[in-house]
């Protein structure tokens, strides 16, 4: 196996932990900060396959603190991702040996399996436990240096792998009453798991990817996501003073500020978000975050391209009024080249250098 | 030509699925059938008109995938009746599509609203269904003649596979048009991976489709 180098840190002068402090606070900073939502993707970098990474938290750490060693982002950590909590509530989900793991069938679909269903134990329920196991490995190797969080499926997304997508949605209009206790149901999980995480002394951020307007409308936001995200991120600013990263993939123009409301202090927006047209409507509000293509420029692409859109990004936002954080528009996929990722954050240390100089960023036409 | 009984009937099963009033058009299509009224008419100028105006709400963004797939559903309830009545050829367009979610993928959703799409416009739509491995995509264009080869995928890990399904189809048949869909697919990838064709979503694909088909139905003539 080839040996990981580390990362050049050219011309960083703070530590991941110091630069993140800085920036919360609104103190000065050395650069602007950038993350890598790197979930699966971590288990290349260690060479193990998805399915033994998923199932072994010595390995989970191995691998986010080779994404640490590597690529050197401002956050890093683990988590249950779009489908552990639901698994832990008895979802079914398949792990290919070496792909990304997927939903089976629905588990809920009557009144009594509802009644059946519990609020999970995160010690106990599911594979919760190996990612709390993780995360104290983690912390306790690249803490000092790093912030380390973990991320939850938000309620939409949980209770979509539970009833099947396809079911919750017409349930929207068959039966609302019902999917609100199915909603209430997976907040109390999430909930647990959250305080689960601060018992760690860690934060949670929330991935709600069926909740943008891609998929539903910004009414069925209100109704059905808004009210229990408020829940989620009132849980995670009780714990740890701050909202969370709330990252909803999709087309977000039309609920941005129902985002803002719900409480989260940074939102994570997807490729097809204009950053500018972000900035100006939340900016002054909450921290913005995005949006390199994950497919098209991380996966596809190559270095220069990376390079590009990195720029473009801190172009449209470098200024935003409460801070911008360059990351891609989603997860990494899980093939992304390792070299991509290295020149994203090559390309945010050169770049995103503060006081930022706008003419480093201009297009330059090629 | 349609009368006003007719025109009344029709009327009431396009309202029923823009407003997926599942009961209302179950009522009406039985009402047709009681008075012996052409079934394939109501079918095409009361379901699928009422399903044409879904898709303009959904591409105006009034509509979403809840407010499709309810849609969907009281327009299926309207066929299911009316199926076994509809005489003769369907009045749309002549052709044959294959459509599947590619191996290692189960999202089907959009895979299912595009399948709609296309069947209400008027192609023999054979659907593999999902986890569909690349020789079965072959097997079935080469044993229904397809025309068209529509391929669906949501996930990064599973879409990069059509690059060979596509290589493969065209290998054997360099007529056939294949088009791709799904989340984390764009034109630009469409054209890398040596598809005709591409679409955003199932209203753009039905048009997308018709499109191809014509051009494939061209070349046959002039070759």
């Amino acid at each position: 196996m080839k040996a990981i180098k580390e990362n050049s840190r050219s011309g960083d002068k703070m530590t991941p932990r110091e630069r993140m402090a800085a920036f919360v606070s609104g103190g000065e900073l050395d650069r602007l900060p950038f993350i890598l939502h790197v979930g699966e993707h971590a288990s290349r970098l260690i060479g193990v396959s998805v399915a033994r990474y998923s199932h072994d938290p010595t390995l989970m750490a191995e691998a986010q603190c080779a994404v640490s060693r590597l690529y050197g982002p401002d956050s890093v950590g683990v988590g249950p991702g779009l489908f552990g909590i639901a698994e832990a509530m008895g979802a079914e989900i398949i792990f290919p040996e070496d792909g990304m793991p997927y939903l089976g069938r629905p588990v809920i679909h009557t009144e009594s399996d509802l009644a059946r269903l519990n609020p999970v134990n995160p010690y106990r329920d599911g594979r919760l436990s190996l990612y709390l196991e993780a995360l104290k490995m983690i912390d306790a190797r690249v803490g000092r240096q790093v912030p380390v969080s973990s991320s939850v499926g938000g309620p939409l997304t949980t209770a979509a792998a539970l009833r099947g997508t396809e079911n919750l949605l017409k349930d929207f209009y068959r039966r609302p009453e019902w999917v609100h206790r199915l909603l209430a149901l997976v907040t109390e999980s999430a909930l647990n798991y959250i305080d689960a995480v601060a018992g760690l002394g860690l934060k949670t951020g929330i991935s709600e990817p069926m909740a943008s307007s891609s998929l539903i409308s910004p009414a069925h936001f209100r109704e059905f996501v808004a009210p229990y995200l408020k829940l989620y991120t009132k849980r995670i600013k009780k714990h740890s003073g701050s909202g969370p990263h709330l990252h909803i993939c999709g087309d977000t123009r039309r609920i941005w500020q129902e985002m803002v409301e719900t409480g989260a202090a940074a939102i994570s927006l997807d490729e097809m978000v204009d950053l500018a047209a972000a900035k100006d409507a939340v900016g002054g509000r909450v921290v913005i975050a995005g949006n390199v293509r994950p497919v098209e420029t991380m996966l596809l692409g190559n270095p220069s391209r990376v390079e590009a859109e990195v720029r473009e990004c801190l172009r449209k936002a470098y200024d935003s009024p409460r801070g911008f954080i360059v990351c891609p528009g989603c997860a990494l996929p899980l093939h992304t080249p390792a070299e991509n990722v290295k020149a994203f954050a090559a390309a945010v240390r050169r770049y995103a250098r503060c006081p930022i100089d706008p003419l480093l960023l201009e297009d330059s036409g090629c | 030509m349609p009368g006003k009984r007719e025109k009344e009937l029709f009327a009431k099963l396009k309202r029923g699925v823009i407003e997926f009033d599942e009961d209302l058009v179950k009522k009406v299509a039985l009402t047709v059938v009681d008075e012996g009224i052409d079934a394939t008419a109501a079918v095409f100028e009361g379901l699928v008109r009422g399903m044409e105006a879904v898709g303009e709400l959904y591409e105006q963004g009034e509509y979403f995938v809840p407010e499709l797939l309810m849609s969907a559903d009281a327009m299926y309830a309207g066929l299911n009746i009316l199926k076994a009545y509809i005489k003769g050829k369907n009045p749309g367009i002549s052709g044959v599509a294959l459509i599947g979610v590619v191996q290692g993928d189960v999202h089907d959703i959009g895979k299912n609203l595009v399948k709609l799409m296309l069947e209400i416009s008027g192609f023999e739509v054979h659907d593999l269904g999902s986890d569909v491995p690349p020789e079965a995509f072959v097997a079935e264009q080469f044993r229904t003649n397809a025309d068209l080869v529509c391929l669906s995928a949501m996930m990064t890990t599973t879409m990069v596979g059509m690059k060979d399904i596509i290589a493969k189809i065209k290998g054997k048949n360099p007529n056939v048009r294949i088009m791709i869909g799904g989340a984390p697919l764009t034109p630009e990838i469409a054209e890398k991976f040596g598809a005709d064709g591409y679409a955003e979503n199932a209203v753009k694909a039905q048009k997308e489709a018709v499109k191809l088909l014509a051009l494939s139905k061209e070349t046959r003539l002039s070759s």
